[in-house]
């Protein structure tokens, strides 16, 4: 690129230059008002140098003008397109506002400007990492070194982008490099900081040569690291330990990993992965006999260990797993261990396994004497086969056991915990959140208990859950003038909480406000993802590269994750449900299976007055910030209580539309499917039909996607044959799908609601639905009635406690 | 049941933990703050869970510190008569799902901390507080791991309550740093007979 002369307009006199100058700094000491008086100054005399608006552009960004300030920056850069200055205030913008590869192309073309500028190159390779551009990173961070190589930070932050870009054997040479070169501190200089730095980086760099297969090499680094007479030695004996057994197995050298394992099973004998890896260097893998010897020799080894006691119940059959298991569970009984059956509930997979274990906790109550230790085995063991016969699906039997033993003592926590979920299995939600909340009631200071009974409200069928459950909430968090907690739980990222009121919104039809909360749900990942920035620095800095590394990678698989899946996809499904009920769009109806809406009301004002301020609150004790930095829920103000602002002027089916794109770039193939659902309320067959072609063989197969492109095809071409044809090999396909799925009286009716002459199919295949369970029977009650078929009568003679979430 | 480090991926499960337990509650950005900073020394409890995101779920977690600031309490008068200087760590906030209690898991994370604090940062001694009206918690702390209360501190927590301080010596356990290779062998030979 060749450099433009700078513009007549950048020229400033020397007064004005000062008063530049010193705009800068005010800028950098957060002064952004004074800032703002100098920038007015300059503008007077020159009301179109570019690099003043810009700065004050910034100044307004950051005093909540956010519109004002980027106008400026614009206004700035067009004046002066060239300046490295602006460029560097356009990639500050765009950074605060979390558009991070908006600002690495800014800070890009600011540098290309001003290649010497440090914080720019600094910034830059932020972005990059923030971006995870690691071969341009590289070349940035060797820039940074070339620059300041007496910064030791600057040696790690090359290793670590090499790393990245999969280079090990070169991170391992940068890294040495520094260590060989570096004078070494004294050691009264040295700080715990100094010390924990250079264990670390060891660490990493002993990393970076087993990634690099030099095990030979690794080994012989090791022993330095071991070595008390070593300047290289470090403390950190229990990954020096970790690292070399990891080298040994990779080498196949198993006699070393087995003396190695067994060396760090002493020193965790409750790490399960240590029992498996030491099954694994024995090469007994296979073979259960020796398996159960290896576990006896550790238990004896180890008695206060649950692992070598537990772990041979998934392996062991027949009668060696009845004698295994009775010693197991009855000592759990005995001792009164809340979770006893917890830790084997695994095991029911295997019908017989879960036979035997039934069999002793019910020896135990049967033996249950009336003295003081016969109660509490009769208590423990009822309380167990409660969960057992319920485990088992026999909810009647389950709550009979529980019944029983709470009449006996009705104070114990547990017993009524276990009687909540009874009752939600037993469709009884109303009783559930009743009994969960009769648990609370008897610890009050036990916010385990709040939490449970607060979730089990959420999820009951009464008018006033939500109130109830708020309330609950409320009592352990940080409350705001209105009493409650509900900010608080956004500010502590609570996704359980945020979840499950956004699904409890949408079941009462309320559609803004469902997506108000499914937003604040996801909110929570884009704060993860946002919290990692200060990081790349600060990790660089303390040298800890191997938790940096992991944190890259687990922010790496963040949107990845269930509770991102499943609160995008509620408000991807509430958004279409909104459009379909929308005055003007000719539905008027949310499709079956769906909950309905309540109306809209598109026109509601959604400006919001403040609330005046409480002065009796203030200069207590709660005007104190709270520990994370942010201001306190009191002095928070919610700009749209009703969510009405995510859907007045809104394109319901644009915003739908950008959660598909993100949801199906994630890897849910559901992305997918309701992108055509979007296409074709769009009546953009093309479109429909190519999302639907991106899914895979197995995802395709499912009648209701087929369905859809059914729909797409025949709109497109109009031929009624070949609709036809489609329509008969759907139905062909349509078994599979339910066979497999969980809660899909939804699909099913979307399905019937698709294809008429699919209704009587549906209201079977609801049928089938209700034998399941009682959440799915709960589902398809609801969704055949959408349908106007009835199947309440029937749900209710399988679940006489039913309660179907019929909204008004 | 299953004790391990913890590592990043565990942060959110440990958040939500204690969030479900606890009053005191920390933003994501805290837990990777003593993640990045000490990575060595917090520990987590899991069970294996179907529906969980890496098929286990946690259920208890330490989560633990070093404090690093002597410098502070040299010259802070008002306090460094009090202080300790000496490298000491700090457990930040320690939980349990109540429905796992009684398997020793509190113990277990606890003594696996203390051993990380002192092995691998040279904490000389490990200070905390504990809610005065928290019985079980005293009891792990002061007749399990042999803490000793230094002082009530009036009003520490947010809704009032006193805070006992608490305060353990610490010194590397001489088990752990010897090979016991008799012990190791003696399995060793008798998976070989077997095989």
């Amino acid at each position: 690129m060749t450099a433009r002369a700078p513009p007549a307009n950048r020229k400033l006199s020397n007064m004005l230059m000062a008063d530049f100058k010193q705009c800068l700094t005010l800028y950098e000491k957060k002064e952004y008002a004074e800032a703002i008086k100098r920038a007015d100054h300059i503008l007077t005399q020159k009301p179109d140098h570019g690099e003043t608006l810009a700065v004050k552009g910034l100044c307004r960004y950051h005093q909540d003008s956010p519109v004002e300030g980027r106008s400026l920056i614009n206004a700035g850069m067009k004046n002066d397109p060239e300046s490295y200055i602006i460029w560097h205030v356009l990639a500050l913008l765009e950074r605060s506002e979390k558009n991070y590869h908006a600002a690495l192309k800014a800070y890009q073309k600011s540098l290309t400007i001003d290649p010497s500028n440090q914080n720019v190159l600094r910034d830059l390779s932020l972005m990059q990492i923030q971006t995870r551009e690691y071969e341009p990173l590289v070349i940035t961070r060797r820039k940074q070194l070339t620059d300041k190589p007496e910064i030791r930070a600057n040696w790690t932050g090359l290793a670590v982008a090499l790393f990245l870009k999969g280079d090990y054997a070169t991170a391992a040479r940068t890294l040495a490099a520094y260590e060989e070169s570096a004078p070494e501190k004294e050691p009264k200089d040295k700080t715990q900081s100094d010390d924990i730095e250079n264990c670390e980086l060891a660490l990493f760099r002993n990393k970076c040569l087993i990634e690099a297969k030099e095990y030979d090499l690794a080994l012989k680094d090791l022993e330095e690291l071991e070595n008390k007479t070593s300047k290289r030695h470090i403390p950190d004996q229990q990954s020096i330990l970790e690292h070399r057994c990891d080298i040994y197995i990779r080498q196949g050298k198993t006699k070393d990993a087995q003396r190695l394992t067994r060396v760090l099973l002493r020193r965790n004998p409750h790490d399960r992965a240590l029992y498996r890896q030491l099954e694994k260097v024995l090469g007994i893998q296979d073979n259960n006999q020796l398996k159960s010897v290896m576990y006896k020799k550790l238990a004896q080894k180890y008695p206060r260990s649950d692992c070598p006691r537990s772990m041979p119940l998934e392996f062991l059959e027949g009668q060696a797993f009845d004698e295994a298991a009775d010693a197991y569970v009855s000592t759990l009984i005995h001792r009164r261990v809340p979770s006893a059956f917890m830790n084997v509930k695994h095991l029911y997979k295997n019908p017989a396994k879960a036979l035997s274990i039934g069999a002793i906790a019910q020896r135990i109550f049967d033996g249950a004497t009336e003295d003081l230790s016969g109660a509490s085995d009769f208590l423990w063991s009822a309380c167990f086969l409660a969960q057992h016969f319920s485990k088992l699906g026999d909810q009647n039997k389950a709550l009979k056991f529980i019944d029983n033993a709470i009449e006996h003592t009705p104070t114990l926590v547990e017993l009524h915990l276990t009687r909540a979920k009874i009752l939600k299995r037993m469709g009884a939600v109303n009783k559930g959140a009743e009994a969960a909340n009769a648990a609370r009631e008897l610890d009050l200071q036990d916010r385990y208990l709040n939490t449970k009974a607060a979730k089990y409200t959420l999820r009951a069928n009464n008018a006033d859950d939500i109130e109830q459950a708020i309330k609950l909430i409320s009592m352990f968090t940080r409350n705001d003038t209105s009493g409650t907690g509900v900010q608080d739980l956004h500010d502590m990222q609570g996704y359980w909480f945020l979840s499950e009121l956004a699904r409890r919104q949408r079941r009462n039809g309320d559609g803004p406000l469902a997506l108000k909360r499914h937003k604040a749900a996801l909110n929570v990942f884009s704060e993860f993802e946002h919290e990692q920035l200060d990081f790349h620095l600060y990790a660089l800095r303390k040298g800890t590269m191997n938790a940096y590394i992991d944190m890259l990678q687990w922010e790496d698989k963040l949107y990845k994750s269930k509770k991102f899946i499943r609160s995008t996809r509620g408000i991807i499904e509430t958004y279409i449900a909104l459009w379909d009920t929308k005055p003007d769009c000719g539905c008027g109806a949310v499709i079956p299976g769906s909950f309905p809406l309540k109306a809209v009301d598109y026109n509601a004002s959604t400006t919001v007055k403040k609330k005046k301020k409480k002065k009796t609150n203030e200069g207590s004790a709660e005007a104190k910030q709270n520990p994370n930095g942010l201001p306190t829920p009191e002095h928070r103000h919610d700009a749209d209580p009703e969510g009405l602002k995510l859907v007045k002027n809104v394109d319901l089916l644009e915003t739908a539309l950008v959660h598909a794109k993100k949801l199906a770039e994630v890897g849910d193939s559901l992305g997918l499917v309701f992108q055509a659902e979007i296409y074709l309320r769009q009546n953009k067959y093309m479109l429909a039909l190519q999302s639907l072609n991106k899914l895979k063989a197995s995802d395709a197969a499912s009648p209701y996607a087929s369905v859809l492109a059914k729909v797409a095809e025949a709109q497109l071409n109009g031929d009624d044959s070949t609709a036809q044809n489609l329509k008969d090999m759907t139905l062909k396909m349509l078994p599979k799908l339910f066979n497999e799925t969980e809660s899909d009286a939804v699909a099913t009716a979307r399905l019937a609601f698709s294809v008429p002459s699919y209704k009587e199919l549906a209201g079977e295949l609801l049928k089938g639905l209700v034998s399941e369970n009682a959440t799915a029977a709960a589902l398809a009650v609801w969704a055949a009635n959408s349908l106007g078929l009835e199947l309440e009568d029937l749900a209710k003679e399988q679940y006489p406690e039913l309660e179907v979430p019929l909204p008004n | 049941m299953n004790i391990r480090k913890a590592t990043v991926e565990d942060l959110a499960g440990m958040q939500n933990c204690n969030l479900t337990n606890l009053p005191e509650n920390y933003v994501l950005k805290y837990y990777l703050y003593h993640a990045i900073s000490w990575p060595q020394c917090s520990f987590v409890a899991t069970m294996p869970a179907k529906d969980s995101e890496n098929g286990e779920k946690i259920v208890g977690y330490v989560l633990a510190k070093m404090e690093d600031d002597p410098v502070v309490a040299q010259n802070n008068p008002d306090k460094s008569k009090e202080e300790d200087d000496r490298p000491h760590g700090h457990i930040t906030s320690l939980s349990v799902m109540r429905t796992y209690r009684r398997m020793g898991i509190a113990d277990k994370l606890m003594r696996l901390s203390l051993r990380a604090l002192c092995e691998v940062y040279g904490a000389q001694y490990v200070s905390l507080h504990v809610r005065k009206s928290n019985r079980a918690a005293l009891h792990l702390y002061r007749d399990s791991l042999q803490f000793e209360v230094k002082k009530l501190e009036n009003g520490y927590y947010a809704d009032g309550e006193d805070a006992y301080s608490m305060k353990k010596e610490l010194s590397v356990d001489p088990d752990i740093e010897s090979d016991d290779d008799l012990l190791v062998d003696d399995i060793a030979e008798h998976t070989e007979v077997s095989l």
